[in-house]
């Protein structure tokens, strides 16, 4: 069962979720409270990605339920999920709630470093690092009530991770934020909320 | 031009010179005018063909009646398809009108339609009824192939339908309806003509092949030919280069 408020924050309660073979939550309950960002670390193939699928909608538990997400949503996915034929502007525009003026638009990519020419090339054109940070602008700008994030800063260079955490700090105040991370300093930096502690079942 | 361009125009046209050659040579091996003109024979007939009155009356006739066919059935299929691949219903009632119109022989449809319309309209509905199918099958296949975690991307953004087609669903489709219309071009013209000669229409490029199968003008039949095709691949450069930029424009925007 999934439902939605939103107004304290999002609990999951007694989690069960099964992919073919494996069983990846087991009994697993966690609340993310509202208005804060919230951690979720583990070692790969516990379940993060599941996790957050269950509360972006993406499955649905076999048992338990997620109460608390609220309708508007935005994310960095594992996998960018980029329009790779689009300009970067276009995959803004895309998915933003309300229409946007280009130069805010601009603006927004310049703080971290997509401009001039890579305005007028296609994302598919795009290194690892600018499409994370292209998906990081998308997200921030997507106006959701929550946003997920599954390994944001994965693959940045020092200098743009750093440019990137405070820009998903400085746009995040008070919203619900849902981070799942391997780098405990990263964690720590951007916690302000829960911290979750996932596990393979046994 | 780049090299590799150059070499392969260059062994086009070895290609077509020795296929002449061959025409030639058989033309004179047959020694009968009437029933293998050469490629000479032809290409003056042709030359007079362009200086008679009502050659460009006739070509255009067919042409914008085929032309129209085409850009019907491109637009029905697409359209079609769209409410398919959005709809398991709607796939499902138009699956058995799309099967018959696929699998019926051409002809049949020819006969069929010379009964309930005037043979002026003819080539307009059997090109269509030709190009539509084309259409819907391959843009219908290009939407199912679209990436599923795109499509999650766009759910959890809350993208409007409409956005969900000019940012996901038409990259992903575009190279399924350039192959579509590339086929469909081609069988437009052969559909088409073929109508006409059998529905003979007045003044149409279709009545001008019978005439000259009826007082067997063999090179005549042969330069109304290499004019249809003429016709058929100016047509399908020119509308495929505008669709490629198109295409490129809307993903440029």
């Amino acid at each position: 069962m999934t439902e939605g408020t939103g107004k304290e924050g999002i609990r999951l309660s007694g989690i069960w979720k099964r992919l073919g073979n494996t069983q990846v939550l087991e009994d697993f309950s966690a609340f993310f409270p509202a208005g804060k960002t919230s951690v979720v670390m583990g070692e790969s193939g516990c379940g993060k990605t599941t996790l957050l699928n269950l509360m972006m909608g993406f499955e649905k538990p076999d048992r338990g339920t997620v109460l608390g997400v609220p309708e508007r949503k935005s994310a960095v996915f594992q996998e960018d999920r980029l329009l790779p034929a689009f300009r970067p502007l276009a995959n803004l525009r895309a998915a933003a709630w309300k229409k946007l003026p280009e130069e805010a638009l601009k603006e927004e990519l310049s703080l971290l470093g997509i401009s001039g020419e890579d305005l007028r090339k296609p994302v598919s054109a795009f290194s690892g690092g600018m499409k994370r940070r292209l998906a990081i602008v998308r997200a921030v700008l997507g106006e959701g009530d929550v946003l997920f994030l599954d390994e944001p800063f994965k693959g940045l260079d020092v200098g743009w991770k750093e440019a990137a955490m405070e820009y998903v700090r400085r746009h995040t105040r008070g919203k619900t934020v849902i981070l799942v991370t391997h780098d405990r300093e990263e964690a720590e930096r951007m916690r302000s909320g829960a911290f979750v502690r996932m596990e393979k079942p046994v | 031009m780049d090299r590799n361009k150059k070499k392969l125009w260059l062994e086009r046209a070895v290609s077509v010179a020795a296929a002449l050659l061959l025409w030639h040579a058989a033309a004179q091996a047959v020694g009968q005018r009437l029933l293998l003109p050469s490629p000479a024979d032809v290409l003056i007939r042709l030359g007079g063909l362009f200086l008679e009155k009502g050659f460009l009356a006739s070509a255009a006739f067919s042409f914008v009646r085929i032309v129209s066919g085409f850009l019907l059935g491109l637009a029905l299929g697409s359209l079609f398809a769209a409410a398919a691949a959005f709809s398991r219903p709607a796939e499902v009632f138009f699956w058995p009108y799309l099967t018959a119109i696929k699998s019926v022989p051409v002809a049949s449809f020819i006969i069929i339609c010379l009964i309930w319309l005037d043979a002026s309209g003819l080539s307009v509905f059997i090109s269509f009824l030709m190009v539509f199918p084309v259409v819907y099958f391959n843009v219908l296949e290009g939407m199912k192939s679209a990436d599923r975690k795109l499509l999650q991307m766009a759910e959890l953004f809350h993208m409007s339908r409409r956005k969900k087609l000019f940012y996901i669903y038409l990259p992903q489709t575009e190279p399924f309806l350039l192959s579509a219309c590339s086929t469909a071009l081609g069988v437009s013209w052969k559909a088409g003509i073929a109508a006409e000669v059998i529905g003979i229409p007045d003044g149409s490029i279709g009545e001008r092949l019978y005439e000259a199968k009826i007082y067997l003008n063999t090179a005549e039949l042969l330069a109304w030919t290499v004019v249809i095709v003429i016709l058929s691949v100016l047509f399908e450069k020119l509308f495929m280069k505008a669709l490629r930029t198109v295409l490129a424009a809307l993903k440029r925007r």
